[in-house]
């Protein structure tokens, strides 16, 4: 960042002349009419956005930005969602105008009153807000705002629809002065129309639908959008997110070249550490583990936290300072890396067309002699842990070498070494009508570190009693949970005790359960599905609408063996038998997969549930398989065995 | 500020500054951080014409652990009414043979509150932040608070969300100050007081060590039920003129200052609200009808915003002000709503009302900290009526349920009216569901109609409104019989009685339900469970809230495929465990089984020494919705 922002400024000295294009977005409408939506019926949300108006200027110094939103209530829901506007005012930057009213269904026109309009000062440390309630709005009415604010001059931003609700015109100017270019880019919509100046773009919509809130998908990232930023000052001094190119030769610089007092400060870490070079997977685990117990994440921008030499010194460190830190240890234990940049998959998805400084905010470290990644920012994360939220999206790629940016999908995990296993012996009191049963189970890969975060993380002993309850209690409702043990507590939260990604996390539990059988006559109806808990559920038969993305892949293991009481025999069972998957198209590869078998073994009846999920992304057109998939742990779950006296 | 109060302030700064060495048992060192102590001091004063009152507050934490600075941010609260000062932070690292190294916190920042229901207020905070923390290093943290008005004094948490090792709060007032107190909270036997009186001064002191830390937990009752605290209040004091004033010595001390709050409304002309009020009840016979169309208005056409400046926190807007913007706080809708109504010419009035979260009643506490809310009580032949339209689908006539069994202050001039809100029994809540079921051999399709109304439509209709673009979601989870693949084939909601009643008719297809073992299908008739989630784990300490009693009563009816006869169907059963009630019994009739549920929920508050009682009867229920009958084929 600090490199950025200078360049910026010397970018901005070199400027000779600068005007204004002439555009003029004055969206604020001379007269206020209620408008007409002859569809408004068959709208199902709150509220409709009958138009929202963007203009954002950048200029010499500082940036203009108005925005403008004519909005049709329709419920209370949708009242109360937009009879409210919060405006973010950045520190040095100056609200130029608000204007607001509201009509209602029979033209009733109601300003706001300015005296209304309040400050919240210090809302945070970088900005203060402007807030107001609309003044007279109503169910059926229609209220229209408008605002204009000088901000200092950020080099780009993001015009985001609202998730929430159907938009009915859109209409974003994005303007730069004479001598700067600027570029800007629609994702997940492309408008109906645009245009494309040198030192202006305008993108103009219609009919933006809301994105849902569906299982294993990512509708933030899915809202449609434009990304705007300034590529060029003077039409020659190129800013550093213009293009991939130039972040990726900075990243580079700062990444693998490192000055000779910052090696020197190395010195009491090694002799701690007591390495000279990393010859051995063992060797990077120690250094990893170190470096995990020695430096601490800050979740902050401030440059402080990406400055090596402070990191080094506070041992406190960003996303960039911490990977810093690490690319200097590995490079001067002469361990070839890369690094990957990329972003949470749940806010964005990485283009490598369009370079966006919000797409390059997660930094990950892969070392190709052990094929192995590595993830600076988190205290917990395992060797080899790539942390889901960023898992399946694309990174660019820098290796110290490199001459140009490169683009790989961000490692997901084999689904074989995230295992949730479990193994279950069950006890059926039939004078009692409950059910005792004896898990064991542990958890790798992904799922060891949730294990690990949870207990890490955790405030105190009791909460993590807690915690580690609930994963009892999510599976098990309404039963007695009683002598829980974490095999090797002292592994749990602790990284010296976790150097490979597949390390377990193993437990165990005894449970007594009301509800797991009845007796009806002079048979048994044994819900066994219950066993592995309530699954998630692709039921709905709507049109699905996003693509689909889940956390990572996994696997589970489920064994459980049931031990028929005495006097009874196993007499059928309805369900327990699944087999399903889902699998690319020309069949070579299986994305996810659900079988269970049941066998009478004696007077044991043993089933085994195996389910898999193997990719993270998968296009909407695959929905119907997978939904299938996921549908079958659903559907045992329902299902029963039947024993009967003998 | 009178002599008296600042030597005192500097004897108490010497006594804080002192600190306190604790010993640290496991319970505080299984936690990442503990409160070695809480001081707050409080040194009132009479001056010629009234009080001063400075609090001075410090509170050490001690860190068992490495914590990154965001975990250790500390934070302190200020108002218009109570000034915070000379607030200042430090951290201490320990150097080893007991010593430490203390550097101030790396920042103190001032900032507004905007969070929570209330969309503006000019409450702020200080922010405070502090370095890593590492073991066994701690943080002082010391702020004086002025209390600009008396009525504002004071309340104090001794339970935090860690432990507390030792808290104490004390106060040094001439012995002309009447103090009156109360206690709150799971510990509040375990507190320790003292008074001591010395040269025309009164030292007042309360102590509880080692505190337990607030847990959190499904539908408690709220924070203030279960964490102990204090409320100290002045009931009188004399200046040094000589003369002596009421503060809050009484119930009626409390009502004559709200009454005086609301006298300071703005007077308005409200003829544009009189034309839209006798628009209204143009057309009603009745006053009970009048009222409704004036509280059903309100409720469509108001919006809850809460701005809260200063003393606009307790005096409500005009009337032709809220009019209109259309918006406002609880006290700006009652008040709107009273308007509307004297307009109409009914008996209605300004009523305070503290919520179910807090703990305390107008009859034993008469402090300002004993209501959060206001609503309408009108006077309709003979009848009370709360009113309360916060909340847009509360049938009118009935109270919204955070209110129930709570005492309402009435105005009534310069006199008042205290009448406890009732807490209506489970029949007043009947949520009623007829289910038919029939077979196509594989799947069970279901018709049902469930009815709803008082507290269960408002429920419901605030629940499907808030749902947005996810209603059918919605529907299908509130509809949901049997398991989550149950299948919402059409659903119709008809109003029985608008705004009041409603009945939703559905069709429903359950899969797998049926289960089919050889020439039998066994059918559990149970197909949804009232009290799932609400079996209480052992070692729960903190009362289970409960939104308002109902009964859910159930008739499930089952067509008999041609060729089946019944081969065994379950006991009837018929349980009362006081906190609730449990029967259930089948019949066939003609070639149906019929089977006939009610569930009712008995209590507002299930108390520790009810838990007991409560788990047998979720324990019945769990079992009752275990079981299946038999249909055998001929």
């Amino acid at each position: 960042m600090k490199s950025y922002i200078a360049l910026l400024i010397t970018f901005l000295c070199h400027l000779q002349s600068i005007s204004n294009v002439g555009f003029h977005a004055n969206f604020w409408r001379s007269e206020a009419t209620f408008i007409t939506i002859d569809t408004i019926s068959q709208v199902k949300e709150g509220a409709y956005i009958i138009q929202d108006n963007r203009h954002i200027h950048y200029q010499l110094t500082t940036r203009k930005e108005t925005q403008h939103k004519i909005i049709h209530i329709i419920n209370q829901d949708g009242l109360d969602n937009v009879n409210k506007v919060v405006i973010y005012v950045p520190k040095s930057a100056s609200i130029l105008e608000i204007k607001a009213r509201s009509i209602s269904p029979d033209g009733k026109v109601t300003e706001l009153n300015r005296d209304n309009i309040k400050d919240i000062t210090n809302y945070d440390e970088n900005a203060d807000l402007k807030i107001f309630a609309i003044e007279g709005a109503q169910i059926g009415g229609q209220i229209e705002y408008y605002y204009s604010i000088q901000t200092p001059l950020y080099d780009s931003g993001i015009e985001a629809f609202d998730r929430n609700y159907f938009t009915q015109k859109a209409y974003f100017l994005i303007q730069g002065y004479e001598g700067t270019l600027i570029d800007a880019k629609a994702f997940n919509q492309q408008p109906d129309t645009s245009r494309k100046e040198d030192n202006y773009y305008w993108f103009s919509y219609k009919n933006v639908p809301p994105v849902k809130d569906e299982a294993y998908s990512t509708p933030d990232a899915n809202t449609a959008f434009v990304e705007h930023k300034i590529v060029a000052v003077q039409y020659s001094n190129e800013t550093i997110f213009s293009k991939y190119k130039y972040i990726h030769r900075i990243r580079q610089s700062q990444l693998f070249n490192f000055n000779a007092p910052e090696k020197r400060k190395l010195g009491k870490h090694f002799k701690q550490l007591d390495i000279k070079s990393i010859e051995s997977l063992a060797d990077l685990v120690k250094v990893h583990n170190y470096l995990k117990k020695n430096f601490f994440f800050e979740d902050s921008y401030d440059q402080a936290y990406s400055d090596i030499n402070n990191v080094l010194k506070s041992r406190v460190g960003n996303d960039l300072g911490l990977t810093k830190v690490y690319c200097l240890f590995l490079s001067e234990l002469d361990l070839n890396y890369q690094v990957l940049i990329t972003c949470n998959k749940y806010s964005f998805k990485l283009d490598p067309d369009y370079c966006s400084r919000y797409f390059l905010t997660e930094y990950l470290i892969y070392v190709p002699l052990f094929n192995i990644y590595i993830y600076p920012a988190s205290p917990i994360a395992q060797i080899g842990l790539t942390p889901q939220w960023i898992e399946g999206n694309t990174a660019l790629v820098i290796g110290k070498n490199d001459t140009k940016p490169d683009f790989r999908l961000v490692f997901a995990s084999d689904y074989s070494t995230d295992i949730d296993h479990q193994d279950m012996k069950v006890i059926l009191n039939t004078e009692e009508g409950t059910s005792d049963i004896e898990l064991y189970g542990y958890g790798t890969g992904q799922i060891a570190y949730d294990f690990n975060s949870d207990h890490y993380f955790a405030e105190s002993d009791e909460e993590r009693a807690k915690v580690f309850l609930n994963y009892f209690e999510w599976q098990f409702p309404d039963c007695e949970i009683y002598d829980m043990k974490k095999i090797n507590p002292e592994d749990w939260g602790n990284i010296d005790a976790c150097n490979d990604y597949a390390c377990k996390r193993e437990f165990s539990a005894k449970i007594k359960s009301p509800s797991l059988f009845s007796v009806v006559g002079d048979k048994i109806i044994l819900n066994v599905g219950t066993l592995i808990g309530p699954q998630s559920e692709l039921y709905s038969e709507d049109a699905r609408q996003q693509p689909i993305t889940t956390a990572h892949n996994k696997s589970y293991h489920f064994e459980i063996t049931i031990q028929i009481p005495e006097g009874y025999q196993y007499s059928g069972n309805q369900g327990v038998e699944i087999e399903n998957y889902h699998s690319s198209l020309n069949g070579s590869t299986d994305y996810a997969g659900f079988k269970s078998t049941i066998q009478i073994i004696e007077n044991r009846i043993v089933i085994i549930v195996d389910e898999f999920y193997s990719t993270v992304n998968l296009s909407v057109n695959q929905y119907p398989g997978y939904r299938k998939v996921i549908n079958s742990s659903a559907d045992f779950n329902k299902s029963v065995i039947t024993l009967e006296k003998i | 500020m009178s002599n008296r109060i600042i030597s005192t302030i500097i004897g108490i700064a010497f006594f804080l500054g002192l600190g306190v060495c604790f010993g640290q048992s496991s319970d505080f060192e299984n936690n990442n951080m503990f409160y070695e102590h809480k001081i707050r001091n409080c040194v009132l004063g009479t001056t010629d014409e009234g009080i001063d009152i400075l609090l001075s507050t410090k509170e050490r934490r001690r860190f068992n652990e490495t914590l990154p600075s965001e975990s250790a941010t500390d934070y302190v609260t200020s108002s218009s009414f109570r000034e915070v000062s000379n607030l200042s932070a430090s951290i201490s690292y320990p150097k080893g043979n007991g010593r430490y190294t203390t550097q101030k916190a790396l920042d103190i920042a001032e900032r507004s509150d905007f969070s929570g229901n209330i969309f503006y207020d000019d409450d702020h905070y200080f922010e405070i932040r502090f370095p890593n923390t590492s073991p066994g290093s701690y943080t002082d943290v010391f702020y004086n608070t002025i209390v600009n008005d008396p009525h504002f004094f004071d309340s104090f948490f001794f339970t935090e969300y860690f432990p507390v090792k030792s808290a104490t709060y004390e106060i040094v007032a001439d012995t002309t100050i009447d103090i009156g107190w109360q206690i709150f909270g799971m510990e509040k036997d375990s507190v320790k007081f003292t008074r001591t009186v010395d040269n025309g001064s009164q030292t007042l002191t309360w102590t509880l060590e080692n505190v337990a830390a607030f847990k959190s937990m499904d539908n408690h009752p709220g924070y203030s039920h279960v964490a102990t605290h204090i409320l100290v209040y002045i009931k009188s004091f004399t200046t040094l003129q000589g003369e002596k004033k009421n503060v809050l010595g009484n119930l009626d001390e409390l009502y004559n200052w709200n009454y005086s709050l609301l006298k300071k409304i703005k007077q308005e002309e409200t003829d544009e609200l009189s034309k839209i009020t006798h628009e209204l009840i143009e057309g009603a016979t009745t006053d009970l009808e009048k009222a409704e169309r004036i509280f059903n208005w309100v409720q469509d056409n108001i919006r809850y915003i809460a701005i809260e400046d200063g003393w606009r926190g307790f005096i409500p807007f005009p009337v032709q002000e809220i009019y209109q913007k259309r918006y406002g706080d609880c006290k700006d809708m009652s008040h709107l709503l009273c308007e509307m109504m004297l307009i109409a010419e009914i008996d209605a009035r300004h009523t305070w009302i503290g919520t179910r979260s807090l703990p305390y009643q107008y009859s034993k506490t008469h402090t300002p900290n004993v209501d959060n809310h206001m609503i309408t009580t009108a006077f309709i032949d003979g009848k009370t009526y709360f009113l309360d339209a916060t909340d847009s689908y509360t049938p009118f006539g009935i109270p919204s349920s955070f209110i129930l069994s709570k005492e309402a202050l009435i105005e009534n001039g310069d006199d008042y009216e205290l009448i406890e809100v009732p807490s209506f029994e489970a029949d007043f809540c009947p949520i009623e569901e007829k289910i038919l079921l029939t077979t196509d051999g594989t799947n069970l399709i279901g018709k049902g109609i469930k009815k709803i109304e008082t507290f269960e439509f408002a429920y419901f209709k605030n629940l499907l409104n808030r749902s947005g673009n996810n209603q059918d979601e919605f529907l299908k989870s509130y509809l949901q019989q049997g398991a989550n693949n149950f299948k919402l084939v059409s659903n119709r909601i008809n109003d029985i009685e608008p705004r009041k009643k409603c009945e939703i008719a559905f069709n429903f297809e359950l899969p797998n339900h049926l289960k089919s073992v050889g020439t039998s299908y066994f059918v559990n008739m149970n197909l949804r469970n009232p009290l799932n989630g609400l079996l209480l784990a052992a070692d729960r300490t903190y009362s289970l809230e409960i939104d308002y009693k109902c009964v859910h009563k159930t008739i499930t009816s089952l067509d008999i495929p041609e060729g089946y006869l019944v081969e065994e169907l379950p006991l009837a059963i018929d349980e009362n465990f006081e906190v609730g009630k449990l029967t259930a019994h089948y019949e066939i009739i003609g070639n149906q089984i019929v089977y006939n549920r009610e569930i009712s929920i008995n209590r507002l508050l299930i108390h520790p020494a009810e838990f007991e009682k409560w788990n047998s009867f979720v324990k019945a229920v769990i079992k009752l919705c275990n079981t299946s009958l038999e249909i055998k084929k001929l």
